[in-house]
């Protein structure tokens, strides 16, 4: 490979330097903050909640964990996290966009989850935290944005205690050619359209139908998973494979 | 595409959270008493379900998983022994006959049952808030007339079902051909002890004659 190869990623369909895809991904995500539940509520026709309740359910979580919540936006997952864990656990909300973790962090002080929660600006190739400090991560719609999904994955594989689990919850391939194709539709001349008709933003939402498509289908994020060192790597497809939870062990 | 991909269990966990919070928001004498339940958790594991189901309160209300939590109490049983346990007296002989399974504390379970009892939603006002009170009240009309039409409609389809396997495919007997059997296998018995005891009596005669040829 060579180095002008090894320096650029894929932002959606095109390619971009590496350096440049954070910035650009921040930008999206600056930009669809303030709309990104209704958005979330709008484009999955509300089954990103039930996405979310089996990621809860597959994980495991008992009171007293500590919980990393990578990517974790507007605090869907912390909200549920912060309430199992209790008093004696703790839940951090860590995103590397700012504007995601402010709206992240108002909503859930409204909803008067407060106490058990920590908000933590970072990027998953490089968390902040010490070794072993985990007892669950959850990245849920996260990893296809990050620039070196690889080294995401050490880096998380870093921070879980021996005994703690990896849950990915990511946009993955329909296992059948009729949804894909009802999906690719769906994705690529309806879903921009709402984005600029409720977000004010098609070209975000292009961006995430292209990104999603880009993204390592099943087998080659489970394959990327056990690479990093995961044991026990599986996963599961909902929605007929629109989405996958993917789960991985640290022994 | 299974049907567990389409996420029931998530559904339907997330139905009864949405129902029981709206309960309890509407109550404030159950909120104080979901203060004293705060951080425990009541998981239920029917036979029938194939999945626990998890009530866990906190400050904010309750939360309701497809999974297991905590050990706080966790109840295995069927849903018709669940509907038993209102008698507390019943709870030693069905643990006893293997029908029910307690892990953890069984006050927990008492201190969620009464909960559950005491949540009584006036539907009909909380429709009438949205939809005026005119329109909650045809609402509710329509809901109890297919409840009665549902109702009667499982009777029939019951009094069918009985009527083929017994008329028609011949698998099942009636009452009056249940006793006839009943008393056949009385006589039986009856008809058994008899000629016990006259064995008995033989064999009795038997050994005297043979004592007094000695």
């Amino acid at each position: 490979m060579s180095t002008e190869q090894k320096d650029t990623t894929h932002f959606g369909f095109k390619t971009v330097k590496s350096a440049e895809k954070a910035t650009m991904v921040a930008g999206v995500f600056h930009s669809v903050a303030k709309q990104y539940d209704v958005m979330n509520d709008l484009m999955s026709f509300g089954v990103h909640r039930l996405w979310k309740r089996f990621t809860i359910d597959a994980s495991g979580v008992r009171p007293g964990n500590s919980i990393l919540d990578l990517a974790g936006g507007t605090g869907d997952l912390t909200a549920k996290f912060s309430k199992l864990t209790g008093s004696n656990g703790k839940v951090i909300l860590a995103d590397i966009n700012s504007s995601m973790l402010n709206v992240g962090r108002d909503k859930l002080r409204d909803l008067g989850i407060v106490g058990n929660v920590d908000y933590v600006q970072a990027n998953a190739e490089a968390l902040p935290f010490d070794d072993n400090t985990f007892d669950i991560v959850t990245i849920a719609f996260g990893l296809r944005n990050v620039t070196d999904k690889d080294k995401a994955l050490r880096s998380i594989f870093r921070v879980l205690k021996p005994g703690g689990r990896l849950l990915v919850l990511e946009f993955s391939k329909p296992e059948h050619d009729l949804l894909n194709k009802a999906y690719d539709f769906y994705s690529f001349n309806i879903l921009p359209k709402i984005g600029e008709f409720v977000a004010k933003d098609g070209d975000s939402y292009q961006y995430l139908a292209e990104s999603i498509r880009m993204h390592p289908d099943q087998e080659t994020l489970k394959t990327m998973m056990a690479t990093a060192g995961f044991e026990q790597t599986s996963y599961h497809n909902l929605t007929g494979g629109i989405v996958a939870l993917h789960k991985g062990y640290k022994f | 595409m299974n049907i567990e991909q389409l996420l029931p269990k998530q559904a339907l966990t997330a139905t009864l959270e949405i129902i029981i919070n709206k309960g309890l928001s509407l109550d404030d004498n159950l909120r104080v008493q979901t203060n004293k339940l705060n951080g425990k958790s009541l998981t239920l594991v029917l036979a029938e379900l194939g999945f626990p189901i998890t009530f866990h309160i906190d400050a904010n209300g309750i939360t309701v998983l497809a999974s297991c939590l905590a050990d706080d109490c966790v109840i295995k049983t069927n849903l018709a022994t669940l509907a038993k346990l209102k008698q507390a007296s019943l709870l030693t002989s069905l643990i006893r006959s293997g029908e029910l399974d307690i892990i953890g504390d069984p006050k927990i379970a008492q201190q969620f049952s009464s909960l559950a009892e005491q949540l009584n939603i006036d539907w009909e006002q909380q429709l009438a808030l949205h939809i005026g009170d005119i329109g909650a009240y045809k609402v509710n009309k329509l809901g109890k007339q297919l409840l009665s039409k549902l109702s009667f409609a499982k009777q029939q389809i019951s009094q069918d079902a009985i009527e083929y396997l017994l008329h028609e495919k011949q698998l099942l007997v009636d009452a009056s051909q249940l006793q006839i059997f009943n008393q056949g296998v009385s006589d039986v018995e009856q008809q058994v002890q008899q000629l016990e005891q006259r064995l008995q009596q033989l064999s009795q005669h038997l050994v005297g004659n043979s004592d007094s040829k000695h």
